[in-house]
């Protein structure tokens, strides 16, 4: 129905598409803040943007959005093509990371504005005004300015401006995080409850990779102004497609060995299993370290233990806590261990993961 | 190690003596002790110098470490005193008025005495040449010049026009123009230094320029009858000079006021207006809901500003009409000036300048509630 489709967008910041002479030497020469990304984000899925800090998540939700120039590409909502469309005619709406109220304005106009612009009669906007201010909960509230409301209430009033305006999609640039963690979490269950409930398409930005595994169903992991994977979360998580996904995803992320110049192999700190001695199990290989520091996760304990010269990260489930600076023994299956190539991209090659294990076990046994 | 430390000591004793005995100088009776003991120091002093010019280069740089921690020593202890004796005053006296002092004595001899001084002189006949052969009169003088001055209550509606057209004016004309100059680009902010100028150059030149301009065969009607229009003599107009007059103050004072102004439009927050791009609203929509209200109170400002300013223009009136012809441009300001220093009749001056200065605060304390009011619904 109404799919987002983004297709070879490239975006550099200063470069006008206005200055068409210049720019084919600009795309060669750019820092390009994103780098031809082509994506398509389903009808009513929840779909999260995710990566580090300067990745170009935001500068690609502001590019959907409209408010953003793009350098080269195009952008699909549906079958139209919205690249040179003003943002208000895109059929979006976005709640901000700032939430961008008209600090002017009581809580009842700011939602009232759009629709008033959008020239929907009276009698309507009245209707969808108290409806959405219903949906979030803030009927009493509508008289209030935003400076007399809480971080939370603004927060929601900016949803229920953009859920006033029945959008095909919502734009979200990171909303929650100016919320304390208690609120934070309230509201992301509020979220995808409002998900379920509006039907429509979300597209969420956060730097937070427990908010994307817990709120989407379609998770798209950027860096760098590149896509590096998009898959459903539990297909980031047990299947990441290169060492940047696998350690940014999952908590914390997973532990990356090089082993030589061609491999290095990564397991998740959940996937060993703590034995008191070797028993020489077929395909696994028996670790024997001892533990530098430990985190208290209250019902687990998370091990930095040493690791050959580097460190690696190991989580219990367990009550009682092992000391630091003792032996702690484990082994890791070989069904666990994922393979990387020397570019950390995810070997699949059945024999060459055969190699890799095998490279990998007899360095480990060599100490 | 040890012998740059004997330096020390060898200088701090030599310097112990000589304080000591600079004390004793002080106690001493007799005018042949002085003498003596003034010797004495001499004496003491050589020897350090001897002693300074017996070192080596090494023990030359300790000897001035040395000598600069004594003099250290000697400022804390003469600080340490200043503390004493300021701790002592503030004991019992606020801080707060010692440092009003430098503002309250402008405020006291240049505004608060000489304003008492006006509103009581406006009560008599002054004679300035001798003070004291002045004749009080009571409301004598306020009685005159409102009913027996032709130009002063032409002097109050012509100051009342003039300060609404100038500062209606220069609002309209400065939001927008700040609106169109707070970008930043080349080309803005050439033209925020150009619009700028006229506020650096001083009253005179910019009424020369304009009385230049404005003259019947200046560069303004010549361009008027390129599209056959007869211009009148706009300053020697008595429909047209006030006007003109005010517009020339009104165009000095743009740069100051969009500066001002765009100082206010760049603390609205930018996410305001993407905001308002993703609620569909056109330029006039976000200009006439966000931009405005948002910029109220630097409008505020520059409201109460500029009308406090209109009331008391007087320079661009001397300089181009001198408040005519027929009184047509006379102002309060220039009518007070002329009063007392032309026609030297201080009383009537005297109680014009209290008239205006009753209308001033009566306009601000209005336009202030207004807005406030206003910015409270």
């Amino acid at each position: 129905m109404a799919d987002i489709e983004l297709i070879n967008v490239i975006k550099i910041y200063g470069i006008s598409l206005k200055k068409k002479k210049k720019l084919n030497k600009d795309l060669l020469e750019g820092k390009k803040a994103v780098n031809n990304v082509s994506i398509k984000i389903p009808t009513g899925s929840f779909t999260i943007l995710v990566g580090p800090s300067g990745c170009g998540k935001t500068t690609l939700l502001r590019m959907i959005a409209g408010l953003e120039e793009i350098t080269s590409g195009t952008i699909k909502i549906g079958d139209i093509d919205v690249t040179n469309l003003e943002p208000g005619d895109r059929g979006l709406a976005m709640v901000f990371q700032n939430y961008a109220l008209y600090p002017h304005m009581t809580v009842k106009e700011n939602i009232e504005f759009g629709l008033l612009n959008a020239r929907i009669p009276k009698f309507e906007i009245k209707e969808r005004v108290s409806e959405s201010l219903k949906i979030v909960g803030l009927e009493e509230y509508q008289d209030r300015k935003p400076a007399n409301l809480s971080g939370g209430q603004r927060q929601r009033v900016a949803l229920a401006r953009a859920i006033s305006k029945t959008p095909q999609c919502f734009l979200m640039d990171e909303p929650l995080s100016n919320l304390d963690a208690k609120l934070r979490s309230e509201m992301r269950t509020e979220l995808i409850q409002l998900h379920q409930r509006l039907a429509s398409t979300f597209v969420y930005v956060t730097h937070d990779q427990i908010e994307a595994m817990t709120m989407g169903d379609n998770i798209i992991v950027m860096n760098e102004g590149i896509i590096k994977q998009q898959g459903s979360p539990s297909e980031i998580h047990n299947n990441p497609n290169c060492v940047f996904v696998a350690k940014f995803i999952g908590d914390p992320g997973m532990n990356i060995i090089r082993i030589d110049e061609e491999y290095s192999i990564g397991f998740r700190p959940r996937d060993v299993e703590f034995v008191e001695e070797n028993e020489n199990e077929e395909n696994a290989i028996f670790v024997e370290t001892t533990i530098l520091s430990f985190e208290n996760h209250g019902s687990e304990f998370l091990y930095l233990v040493d690791f050959k010269g580097t460190t690696a990260f190991v989580k219990e489930l367990s009550k009682n806590s092992r000391k630091v600076n003792t032996k702690i023994n484990f082994i890791i299956k070989k069904e666990n261990i994922y393979v990387f190539d020397s570019c950390d991209n995810r070997v699949y090659d059945q024999n060459e993961i055969e190699v890799a294990y095998d490279r990998f076990k007899a360095c480990w046994k060599e100490i | 190690m040890t012998d740059l430390k004997l330096v020390g000591k060898k200088y701090n004793e030599f310097c112990d003596a000589i304080d000591e005995l600079k004390l004793v100088i002080k106690k001493a009776k007799s005018q042949d002790e002085k003498e003596r003991l003034k010797t004495r120091i001499s004496e003491l002093k050589t020897e350090l110098n001897d002693y300074k010019k017996s070192l080596n280069s090494e023990e030359i740089e300790a000897y001035r470490d040395y000598q600069k921690i004594r003099l250290d020593i000697k400022r804390c202890e003469r600080l340490k005193k200043m503390d004493k004796l300021e701790a002592k005053i503030f004991k019992k006296l606020n801080p707060a008025y010692i440092y009003m002092i430098p503002a309250a004595f402008g405020a006291i001899f240049f505004t608060i005495l000489p304003a008492i001084f006006m509103i009581i002189g406006s009560l008599f006949k002054v004679d300035l040449v001798s003070i004291w052969d002045s004749s009080f009169k009571g409301f004598w003088n306020y009685e005159m010049i409102f009913t027996r001055d032709t130009e002063f209550v032409k002097a109050i509606v012509n100051t009342i026009i003039f300060a609404f057209f100038t500062v209606i004016l220069l609002m309209v004309i400065t939001v927008l123009m700040a609106t169109w100059l707070s970008k930043n680009t080349k080309i803005h902010n050439l033209s925020q230094t150009m619009v700028f100028t006229p506020h650096i150059a001083s009253m005179v030149s910019v009424s020369i320029l304009w009385i230049l301009m404005l003259d019947p065969k200046g560069i303004i009607n010549q361009i008027l009858s390129i599209f056959g229009i007869q211009g009148p003599n706009w300053l020697m107009n008595t429909s047209t000079s006030l006007f003109s007059v005010a517009f020339v103050t009104v165009w000095k004072s743009i740069g100051y006021y969009v500066l001002i102004i765009i100082a206010g439009l760049q603390a609205i927050p930018p996410y305001v207006y993407e905001a308002a791009k993703l609620d569909k609203a056109n330029s006039f929509t976000v200009f006439r809901k966000i931009t405005v209200p948002l910029l109220s109170e630097t409008l505020v400002f520059v409201f109460i500003m500029k009308f406090i300013n209109s009331f008391k223009s007087f320079a661009a009136i001397d300089l181009m009409t001198q408040g005519g012809p027929r009184g047509s441009s006379m102002v309060l300001g220039y009518w007070i000036y002329n009063a007392g220093r032309v026609k030297f009749n201080y009383g009537f001056a005297m109680a014009g300048a209290v008239v205006l200065t009753i209308i001033i605060s009566v306009f601000t304390f209005v336009a202030y509630r207004f807005f406030n009011k206003k910015s409270e619904n």
